[in-house]
């Protein structure tokens, strides 16, 4: 526990050190949010504004995902090989990656309210959205977070994230979007907040999983 | 003798699809009603022109009888037939009572050959005054009516018709990806336990995933049949589609990890890796999200297939030995693709050295 918190602190201080790793996935969330108002040239209707927010949410997750973590590098690995058990490893990599993904989703709330307007909803749903990009974020950085492992150890670099990750994330993706669809119709967050469930229940269960299967990838 | 000891069960499997084949293609369709068109005349005359689908009404047209009824079956009143045009087409004609309890009418209609018809919401009339009538109304005698045994037939449904076929090909394809998924998964799991050292299991895993992969294309594309004739397009946007579309392509991501690796033993664990990660995603979203969602495809609340009540014997008799046989047959593709692909293993070995 202490190991991991450690890690996550270690991971956190490095993105601070290179601060433009971090800066590069912010501006690219506002870049796009900044050219869908270019492009649509004023307030979308609510189910175009819900579709640009999760697929600027899917990519930026995926930007995130295909960053270079140090250990990756091959010296590098063969230190926390020796002095990280691969346990420790996952979920100090899932936390850190998740941790800037719900920034970085809070960020993107917060452009697309200023550039894109809100998507018609009350201040409960607009909470109510934000648990639900907080929840997706989580669960797109555990899968990704081991498929960027995978295809970092496979050696095929990040395209392959790509290609492997975008069918995987498919469910939490069909239920986010399910999700952001009645909130912006004007559904109650009451009555859609089984919703939520589903999709902390399904990060859940990914991180688990990956938590399992880690420990094959990271052994040589 | 030796040989069919042998190889029991490809004979077995063989026989199977031979027999649903031949049933799939000569067991004729149960006779329906496919449409009414009716109209209503100022005297409350109403005249039904009845379409039936694999219907005999010129056989015996003296022997016809029709009835209307409303749908809680508060009032039956019983259609005189004017003309028998055809063997599949017949009009009716009665006088429609100035009270009903509800202005939507069902159709029955006995005939000697095709027994008891029924077409649900036939005719639309508005009645007079909105009530049970006292009188007017028919006692149907069960007794009266024609019994006929049909023989061999599948059941007619609205809508589906010719296509019931399709259930024998579609859904075992299904069963059969499964099957084949299940091995993959299986044979994953020893891959990883083995260390990646034993590459015997990751063979399998492969072979096994590969034919499923094949299995889960032509359950697509028959299914993509069934959705144009019963649904009117090719696809549809679905859940219970979509899931399948993504279940397979995730397997495919499955051949493209594999084909970026070229060290053997480190292939055989990170796509075990995989291969575990694709076969719970292939469960939530053929299994489990379909539940939670709304969707066209048949048996949806509860069980994302044929409900049991679907299945009449007919189509039970030809349904499980096709589960059987498609089975037995993807097993066989998968021994002869595990065999080309110990072959190919060898081939690269003897190159390398």
């Amino acid at each position: 526990m202490k190991m991991v918190s450690y890690l996550v602190r270690h991971h956190l201080k490095m993105e601070l050190r290179s601060l433009h790793n971090v800066m590069s996935l912010v501006i690219f969330a506002l870049a796009s949010t900044y050219t869908a108002l270019q492009v649509l040239g004023g307030k979308p209707d609510p189910t175009t504004w819900n579709a640009l927010a999760w697929i600027i949410l899917m990519f930026t997750a995926f930007n995130s995902a295909s960053r270079v973590l140090p250990e990756d590098l091959t010296a590098v690995r063969a230190y926390m090989h020796w002095t990280v058990p691969p346990r420790v490893m996952i979920i100090a990599r899932t936390l850190h990656q998740s941790i800037i993904m719900i920034i970085l989703s809070c960020l993107l709330l917060f452009a697309l309210g200023l550039f894109l307007g809100s998507g018609n909803m009350d201040t409960l749903s607009i909470f109510g959205f934000l648990a639900g990009m907080i929840l997706t974020a989580v669960g797109l950085a555990s899968t990704l977070t081991l498929l960027s492992a995978l295809s970092a150890r496979a050696g095929a670099g990040y395209g392959l994230t790509a290609v492997l990750g975008l069918p995987l994330i498919i469910p939490i993706v069909m239920i986010s979007t399910s999700f952001g669809t009645d909130l912006v119709t004007g559904v109650a967050l009451g009555q859609t907040v089984q919703n939520l469930y589903y999709l902390g229940g399904l990060s859940i269960a990914i991180g688990i999983y990956g938590y399992i299967l880690f420990p094959y990838l990271w052994r040589s | 003798m030796n040989f069919i000891l042998k190889n029991w069960w490809n004979i077995l499997g063989v026989g199977l699809i031979m027999y649903v084949f031949t049933m799939v293609f000569m067991v004729p369709m149960g006779p329906g009603l496919l449409s009414a068109d009716s109209s209503v005349d100022s005297v409350s005359v109403a005249t039904i022109e009845v379409e039936g689908f694999a219907t005999h009404f010129e056989s015996a047209p003296d022997q016809i009888r029709a009835f209307l009824r409303t749908d809680q079956s508060e009032i039956i009143i019983e259609c005189e037939v004017v003309e028998v045009v055809s063997n599949s087409e017949v009009i009716l004609s009665t006088t429609m009572p100035s009270a009903a309890p509800s202005h939507s009418w069902d159709l029955l209609l006995n005939s000697k050959n095709d027994g008891t018809l029924f077409l649900p919401n036939a005719l639309y009339h508005k009645p007079l005054i909105k009530a049970v009538p006292n009188n007017g109304s028919i006692e149907l005698n069960e007794d009266e009516l024609f019994k006929t045994d049909l023989g061999l037939h599948f059941p007619y449904q609205p809508r589906i018709i010719e296509s019931i076929r399709n259930l024998m090909l579609h859904v075992p394809m299904w069963f059969t990806m499964f099957l084949l998924m299940g091995i993959g998964f299986a044979q994953s799991i020893k891959t990883l336990r083995k260390g990646g050292n034993n590459l015997l299991h990751d063979s399998k895993a492969v072979s096994s995933i590969k034919v499923g992969i094949a299995f889960g294309v032509m359950g697509l594309l028959t299914g993509s049949l069934w959705a144009r004739f019963t649904w009117g397009a090719w696809w549809v946007n679905d859940p219970q589609l979509n899931g399948a579309l993504v279940s397979v392509m995730i397997y495919c991501g499955y051949l493209i990890l594999r084909s970026s690796i070229a060290n053997r033993s480190q292939r055989a664990r990170l796509s075990a890796v995989y291969s575990l990660f694709a076969f719970v995603i292939l469960m939530v979203l053929l299994m489990i999200l379909p539940r939670f969602t709304e969707s066209l495809h048949p048996g949806k609340s509860g069980n994302p297939a044929f409900s049991k009540y679907d299945l009449d014997s007919s189509l039970r008799m030809v349904f499980y030995p096709a589960v059987i046989g498609w089975m037995l047959i993807g097993t066989w593709m998968y021994n002869l693709c595990l065999r080309t692909e110990l072959l190919k293993e060898k081939i690269q070995t003897k190159k390398e050295y």
